[in-house]
């Protein structure tokens, strides 16, 4: 199969009725990128993969693989791979021929199909001596996934569309899964769009990552910018930024912003909102943070902020500490401290000035963030 | 994971609370069966004397009486296979829900709710010579002489349609609905057209679906009786089994007989039944195995 070079999705539009599930969403993918699109669950990411993939036609727009639009070819003849959410094998087959159906519907020769399957399920580490004549529901939700990505592996498509692959498993087979797909998109350089509402997998997965809301481009770019720059208060929501802090601005300096909070307290802060430059004094905007980058043992030359202890949460590598705002009970924000600490304490605590990000008030919810999904019957 | 097979436990207490049950279906089903099976058995009206085949003989010894079997096999199959055939495209087509959907099933279901002698009676009026339908042909000049629809083969065709068709359509549509849908849009991305998707998935898993519609459909239509009198030609082209069994027990006066060619029946739809599981098991096999290639 003839490996991307360039796939350009252009105004994709996508309307269901009335109601419009993608709304002109464009994008530019090099060969052998690891995209993901990021967002919460109606947010459109599946809508966008399924129009890549053929699944659903476009209301408008174009894709483009190599600079041959293919929207009007029919999903079974792009060439496109694709892993569903809920794997999707074929229970009245066994796991090699699971693996060689896409294969049969080609024309090629017997001993090829068995090379490939061979080939398929070495890469996902699934042992054909030991499952090769096993059914699907005799396999386990590890083995299961790992069978779905051989079956589209297996033939060698130009791109591989992962619609949420991790979000049926527990947490420790999620972080092997998430290796060895990483290790996978390595190995073989294959293109790939990964659908997901989980901010780290799309973090530690991908070259680039896409968020989504209400079917539009919230942002796109590098793990690392969306993660240090978001664009929104809606992008630093789903980054993780959860403490939230209503202030007002009091002047500018320099790339710094000088804010004051609505007990009085004077601090320092950064802003990546596109439309900061037009803040006026006296406008009310609100600071978020981190959690992890909001700590008890404050550095010198940052802002100090004073409370009390509320509830302390050991959370592995540090305690996380809910406080309540000195003078302002109901401002509850989350610290990290490195020491657990005796409730009701009085405690001060301090954030950088470029990790305290200030946007303009929003009517968002925060985001919602859907942790477990339903499961299918574990009987299946 | 390995299949677990549970090992049976005898409880004693669900024995104890299935007794009522069980004492009624010993009452109600078992002992007439073998009551009747003991009449079969003998010769003359009570059931004494040696056991002996020859009411079974008699009736396969004479051909008047037992090419009721090739008849009966003649009303029954053709509209049981039509009825599978026709569910089968629907049920596809249906099986992700439709407009008007709880409106067509509604439709579908009414046959059910009328008793077989309104329907007969009905397609009497409706079907007949100076029916509706004959007339409405005619006024659009479709035909010239009008149809014979009733008192004939195509008449009981016609009303064990319209009786069982909606039992075999729901079944089907049940077990086609019951398909994971990401099963098809898989197959798809994996190359496969829709009819190649139709026929190596869809079909292997509604397969065990339609053997069991095509047993109960093939059963009742087998048994069919009041159609056969009231919209057929009881005397010959649709002298079914239940008619020739019924005829031997009340008009001849011998229910000795007319029980053996009863058992004689039920002995042919357990054979039916048997061969079509038999072939839905091959034919599973085959497509697990690969050997339904190239469908």
């Amino acid at each position: 199969m003839e490996k991307i070079k360039k796939l350009e999705l252009q105004g994709m539009t996508r309307a269901f009725g009335t109601a419009k599930a993608l709304v002109d969403f464009n994008l530019e993918i090099a060969g052998g990128t690891f995209v993901s699109l990021l967002g919460p669950s109606g947010c459109g990411k599946s809508t966008a993969l399924n129009c890549i993939a053929g699944l659903l036609d476009l209301t408008a727009g174009a894709i483009i693989l190599n600079g041959q639009p293919i929207h009007h070819i029919p999903a079974e003849k792009r060439g496109i791979g694709m892993v569903f959410q809920n794997y999707a094998l074929f229970p009245h087959l066994n796991v090699i021929r699971n693996v060689s159906y896409g294969l049969e519907n080609r024309p090629m020769p017997r001993a090829e199909i068995e090379r490939r399957v061979r080939w398929a399920l070495d890469l996902v580490h699934l042992d054909i001596e030991e499952f090769g004549h096993r059914f699907p529901a005799q396999l386990s939700g590890g083995q299961q996934q790992r069978l779905a990505i051989a079956r589209t592996i297996a033939l060698e498509p130009n791109l591989l569309l992962l619609d949420e692959p991790l979000s049926n498993l527990d947490t420790k087979l999620r972080n092997e899964m998430r290796i060895e797909i990483k290790n996978m998109h390595r190995q073989l350089g294959l293109t790939t769009i990964y659908v997901t509402h989980d901010q780290s997998e799309a973090m530690s997965l991908s070259d680039v990552v896409v968020v989504m809301r209400a079917g539009r481009i919230e942002q796109v770019g590098t793990p690392q910018a969306i993660y240090d720059c978001p664009n929104s208060l809606y992008v630093a929501d789903f980054m993780g930024y959860s403490n939230r802090l209503p202030v007002q601005i009091v002047e500018r300096d320099g790339d710094e912003w000088r804010v004051q909070t609505e007990t009085g307290v004077t601090l320092r802060a950064t802003s990546t909102y596109a439309g900061s430059a037009n803040w006026q004094p006296g406008e009310r905007v609100v600071a978020v943070s981190r959690p992890d980058e909001l700590l008890a043992e404050p550095l010198p030359d940052t802002n100090q902020m004073r409370g009390t202890v509320h509830l302390v949460d050991f959370v592995g590598k540090a305690y996380e500490i809910l406080v309540r705002l000195e003078g302002k009970e109901e401002t509850q924000l989350l610290v990290w401290g490195q020491h657990p600490i005796e409730l009701e304490r009085p405690l001060s605590f301090g954030i950088r000035p470029n990790r305290l990000l200030l946007f303009p008030m929003d009517d968002t919810p925060p985001a919602v963030r859907v942790k477990t999904r339903y499961r299918e019957p574990a009987w299946q | 994971m390995v299949n677990v097979r549970r090992q049976p436990r005898i409880s004693w207490e669900a024995l104890l609370l299935s007794l009522p049950a069980l004492l009624f279906v010993v009452a109600m089903f078992i002992l007439p069966f073998l009551f009747g099976l003991n009449l079969s058995l003998h010769t003359g009206l009570k059931a004494e004397g040696e056991l002996t085949l020859s009411n079974y003989l008699q009736f396969f010894n004479d051909p008047t009486q037992s090419d009721a079997i090739g008849i009966t096999f003649q009303v029954a199959l053709p509209v049981t296979l039509f009825s599978i055939v026709i569910s089968i495209p629907l049920a596809y087509y249906m099986r992700r829900g439709i407009r008007f959907e709880r409106f067509i099933t509604t439709l579908l279901i009414l046959p059910l709710t009328l008793g077989n002698v309104m329907v007969a009676q009905s397609m009497l009026m409706y079907y007949g010579r100076q029916g509706w339908f004959n007339q409405a042909l005619q006024a659009i000049g479709l035909i010239k002489q009008p149809l014979a629809l009733v008192h004939n083969w195509i008449g009981v065709e016609i009303a064990l349609f319209i009786q069982n068709f909606p039992f075999v359509f729901l079944m089907i549509l049940g077990y086609m609905s019951g398909i994971n849908p990401d099963l098809e849009r898989a197959s798809r991305m994996l190359g496969a057209s829709a009819w190649r998707t139709f026929w190596r998935v869809i079909w292997p898993l509604i397969l065990p679906g339609v053997a069991i519609a095509f047993c109960l459909n093939f059963v009742a239509n087998f048994t069919v009786f009041p159609s056969a009198v009231l919209v057929g030609r009881p005397d010959d082209l649709t002298k079914v089994l239940s008619i020739v069994a019924f005829r031997a027990a009340y008009e001849q006066n011998n229910p000795a007989y007319g029980t053996a060619i009863a058992f004689t029946m039920g002995i042919i739809e357990f054979l039916v039944v048997i061969t079509v599981l038999w072939l839905r098991n091959r034919m599973a096999r085959a497509s697990v195995l690969g050997a339904g290639k190239g469908a």
